[in-house]
């Protein structure tokens, strides 16, 4: 009998990761990055992406000094009991707030493509009930579903996207610089929330089996999701033009919808490529229940993450349907995503500087 | 309440229920407990010239009757005469016992015992037993001999090429099939008996020098748990040792081919041969596992491909198809061409119900033109088919019930699940059908979506035997992909599967140039070296 203890391999976490990251963004990049930007708006995507990058690469340093620890025990180790309990605590917090929200949007987008009558509470509840059951199989099966099904969605998703390149314009992506450096920096701003997800490397760098590639995981999983996020607005972008792209609602789904090609079975490709990306959101929803009914077992120190998945879920459910709106929740959503991605940023560097006093305390 | 019983340690146990002195006591005892029936029977006669009593036990219809009055009663009462007569001395009852066990019985296997437990066993097992007055212990000789059926060609699996030889009822002959592929002294065929009424024979089967020690023992721990009554059939055990029992999965592979069996013993795996059916299981296996026929292996490696690729698509097109026509029908008209959107609504017109119920009564109705197939004797069967499938299929399209698309959907369907070679598994595939097609009914693509997403959870999380259940694509093996949806040719098939972690990985001869075993090499004695730098 093979060990049962959960254990994952580089690969697998680099497809987590990206899972985690590949959630409603990929729809919205574009037009977020095209509002401020203009056509310079895949230069803010890349801009986001480094920043991205450089966060990981700051989170995986700080967790590979402390191999089998997650940020629960680091914080407590480092910034003593209370301090530690409240700083992870308030992490908690933003996370599952900036969960909720892209559970929510999930729905707004399912409502507005895919079933128009059916309420949003019953598909937001399909999806949070099929999370909450992967979720108590714990991280191995997460792995390996990721593992199977997400080199399929990004494969079936690029091959339908190169088939759009027939109504590209390249003048569109003219001129270079778009609305100058301001726009670029703003439009990098706001398409940072589609990265977030990559945080979740603080809670599960102890099932690597190899804790030394987790640097190399990260900036991997970052660099591949950057690279598909801009490729994905220098489509829509030299499709629509700028202020098109910046106009549609989700032009990821809608440069789908151009794509004609004779002898193909079916009449709208973009129904198929949503399904393919259900797929995704289906499993960012199951990695989002485990990570965070993870973090608040380790709160609580109970070894058993299972048990809190179930009282997990309707906080989650509740927590999606407070904002009244689409136009509140993306407010909400830009404000969650914000705050849990500088929130981490000051969490890392304040617990890699301690750890680095500690450090040189202890070798002197 | 009898307590089961270990019965694989029986040698090293003291006797629970000694042997007396006296024959006459022993015999009572023997009626006592076996009672009147009339298939027991007590042979007593006279040994020798003093004239030692003696009795000859066993079961009517389960011993080769020639074989035991020519070898056994011929011997015992006529040549002990002769050896007797030579002999000077009188022989005690004992010395009596070792001379007929060494000299007198010209059986293949004589064993004594001294404990009615056992002896019983050994006769309703088959097998002849000497009682002796004057000794508290008895021979126990085998004479098995029963009807059997012969072996024939396998009538589940069959192929086109390969062996048309099939597992039979009788454990022995099915053991002796294995021997037949695989002249291999590390063949182990391990035997226990599972049961507190039954004690059916059960024989673990595997190779010792590639298999895995821990799934071995895995296998032997789950059997040892095993407390029923009876053991019909090898279901009974793969019901009991299975990971899983909600999962509409099957956790172990049931085959009816010892050629099949040998080439999962070949990789690694364990098989476990049940007495009394032909159906052998083998563990641990893999989603892939369910879709390989040993045929795959015999023909040349493009046909293997082609056809693995072809039962990968049935059984997809088997779970899915139902629902997918559902959820666009009734959900997503947008997503069918124009052409054939407007066909369908042809053939739709004037069909009372919705597309859901209309699936669900076809697939119903298939399920059961299928079951009155296999109920009825062959010919009646095939008749069944051709009235079920053509003649009703047709009318009720003509009588508006059904749509004419609907049919062929369904009919896909069902021929996609008889395209997968195990039947258990394409009954678990027609199974999640329904609940698939519910979910699209409900909620159109995004419930097709959330139920293939809930299978593929389910799967992701299931194992067998601690082997992940699709194992090599995720946990990803690149090595061993070569035998999954294609088949490599059997030229660069040089390892085992990984997953199941076996002593000898390699199958073919070792490729590896010499400057990376030296590399190998190194670093083994590295390893062994860096314990030892440790402590000192």
């Amino acid at each position: 009998m093979q060990a049962d203890n959960e254990q994952i391999n580089p690969l697998q976490l680099v497809l987590l990761l990206m899972n985690a990251m590949i959630g409603v963004g990929v729809l919205v990049v574009p037009a977020r990055a095209a509002r401020p930007a203009g056509s310079a708006g895949w230069l803010a995507v890349i801009l986001a992406g480094l920043f991205a990058l450089v966060l990981v690469w700051l989170i995986a340093r700080l967790c590979q000094e402390f191999p089998d620890k997650t940020i629960v025990e680091m914080a407590i180790d480092l910034l003593g009991n209370n301090m530690g309990v409240g700083a992870v605590i308030l992490l908690l917090l933003l996370w599952l707030l900036s969960a909720a929200f892209i559970l929510r949007t999930f729905g707004e987008i399912n409502r507005d493509f895919l079933l128009p009558n059916t309420p949003i509470e019953i598909t937001i509840l399909g999806i949070l009930l099929a999370g909450g059951y992967l979720a108590r199989k714990g991280i191995e099966p997460l792995a390996r579903l990721g593992q199977f099904s997400l080199p399929i969605s990004i494969l079936l998703g690029l091959g339908s996207f190169l088939l759009s390149f027939p109504g590209a314009d390249s003048t569109n992506l003219l001129p270079l610089w778009g609305r100058g450096w301001q726009g670029v920096l703003r439009g990098a701003a706001s398409t940072n929330f589609a990265f977030v997800g990559y945080e979740v490397l603080l809670v599960l760098l102890p099932f690597l089996n190899k804790p030394k590639r987790a640097k190399a995981a990260g900036l991997v999983a970052v660099g591949t999701v950057t690279i598909l996020y801009t490729l994905l607005t220098i489509v829509c972008l030299a499709v629509f033009g700028a202020c098109s792209t910046a106009k549609i609602l989700w032009p990821t789904l809608i440069v789908a919808r151009t794509i004609e090609l004779p002898g193909l079975f079916l009449e709208r490709i973009d129904v198929f490529i949503y399904t393919v990306w259900l797929v995704q959101v289906f499993l960012l929803q199951s990695i989002m229940v485990y990570v965070l009914s993870l973090l608040w077992a380790r709160i609580m120190k109970i070894k058993e993450h299972k048990i809190l998945v179930w009282p997990l879920v309707p906080v989650i459910y509740f927590l999606a349907l407070f904002p009244l709106n689409i136009a509140q929740l993306a407010s909400f959503n830009t404000i969650a995503s914000v705050s849990l991605t500088i929130y981490v940023l000051i969490l890392v560097l304040g617990l890699s500087l301690l750890a680095r006093g500690k450090g040189g305390k202890a070798r002197a | 309440m009898q307590k089961p019983q270990p019965l694989l340690k029986k040698d090293q146990q003291a006797p629970q229920l000694p042997l007396y002195q006296s024959l006459e006591q022993n015999l009572d005892r023997v009626r006592a407990i076996l009672g009147d029936s009339n298939d027991i029977v007590i042979r007593e006669f006279k040994l020798g010239t003093k004239g030692h009593k003696a009795a000859l036990l066993f079961v009517d219809g389960l011993i080769d009757k020639a074989l035991v009055c020519e070898n056994i009663l011929n011997a015992v009462m006529i040549q002990v005469r002769q050896v007797e007569a030579d002999g000077e001395e009188q022989l005690s009852p004992q010395e009596l016992l070792t001379l007929l066990s060494e000299r007198g019985i010209s059986m293949l296997e004589i064993k004594t015992s001294d404990d009615f437990d056992r002896i019983f066993l050994a006769a309703l097992s088959g097998e002849a037993i000497l009682f002796l007055d004057g000794v508290a212990k008895a021979l126990v000789i085998s004479a098995r001999g029963w009807e059997y059926r012969s072996i024939q060609e396998p009538e589940t699996q069959t192929l086109i090429r390969g062996p048309r030889v099939g597992f039979t009822e009788t454990l022995r002959v099915n053991t002796s099939l294995l021997r037949r592929y695989l002249r291999d002294p590390n063949l182990k065929l391990k035997t226990i008996y599972i049961g507190r009424r039954s004690k059916t024979e059960v024989c673990i089967a595997y190779i010792e020098t590639i298999a895995n020690p821990t799934i071995v023992e895995e296998v032997n721990k789950r059997l040892a748990t095993i407390d029923v009554d009876a053991i019909m059939e090898s279901g009974y055990i793969e019901q009991h040792i299975q990971d899983d029992w909600i999962s509409p999965f099957p956790q172990l592979q049931s085959t009816e081919r010892p050629d099949h069996v040998v080439i999962a013993l070949l990789q690694g795996k364990v098989a476990i041969l049940v007495d009394n059916t032909p159906f052998a299981l083998l563990a641990p296996v893999t989603l892939n596992d369910f879709f390989v026929s040993p045929e795959d292996y015999y023909e040349r490696w493009t046909i293997g491909t082609l056809v693995r690729l072809i039962r990968y698509l049935a059984s997809f097109m088997a779970l899915i198809l139902p629902a997918l026509y559902i959820a666009l029908v009734s959900f997503h008209p947008e997503m069918i061409p124009t052409k054939l959107v407007l066909s369908l609504a042809a053939g739709r017109e004037g069909v009372p119900l919705s597309a859901f119920l209309e699936a669900l009564v076809m697939l119903v109705s298939f399920e059961l033109l299928r079951e009155a197939g296999i109920r009825l004797p062959g010919p009646i069967g095939q008749t069944i088919g051709i009235v079920g499938g053509l003649i009703v299929g047709q009318a009720a399209v003509e009588a508006s019930i059904v749509s004419p698309l609907m049919i062929v959907v369904i009919a896909f369907t069902g021929i996609s699940s008889f395209a997968i070679p195990t039947y258990s598994m394409a009954i678990a595939l027609r199974i999640l059908t329904l609940p698939l097609m519910f979910l699209s009914a409900l909620f159109g693509l995004y419930g097709f979506i959330l139920g293939l997403f809930l299978i593929g959870g389910h799967l992701s999380a299931l194992k067998s035997f601690g082997v992940p259940f699709l194992a090599p694509f995720a946990p990803l093996s690149i090595k061993d992909l070569r035998d999954t949806l294609f088949r490599h040719s059997l030229l660069g098939m040089h390892w085992r599967p990984e997953h199941l972690k076996t002593q000898d990985q390699t199958r073919m001869q070792d490729l590896r140039t010499d400057s990376e075993l030296a590399v190998e090499e190194k670093e083994k004695s590295l390893a062994q070296a860096r314990p030892r730098g440790g402590k000192s």
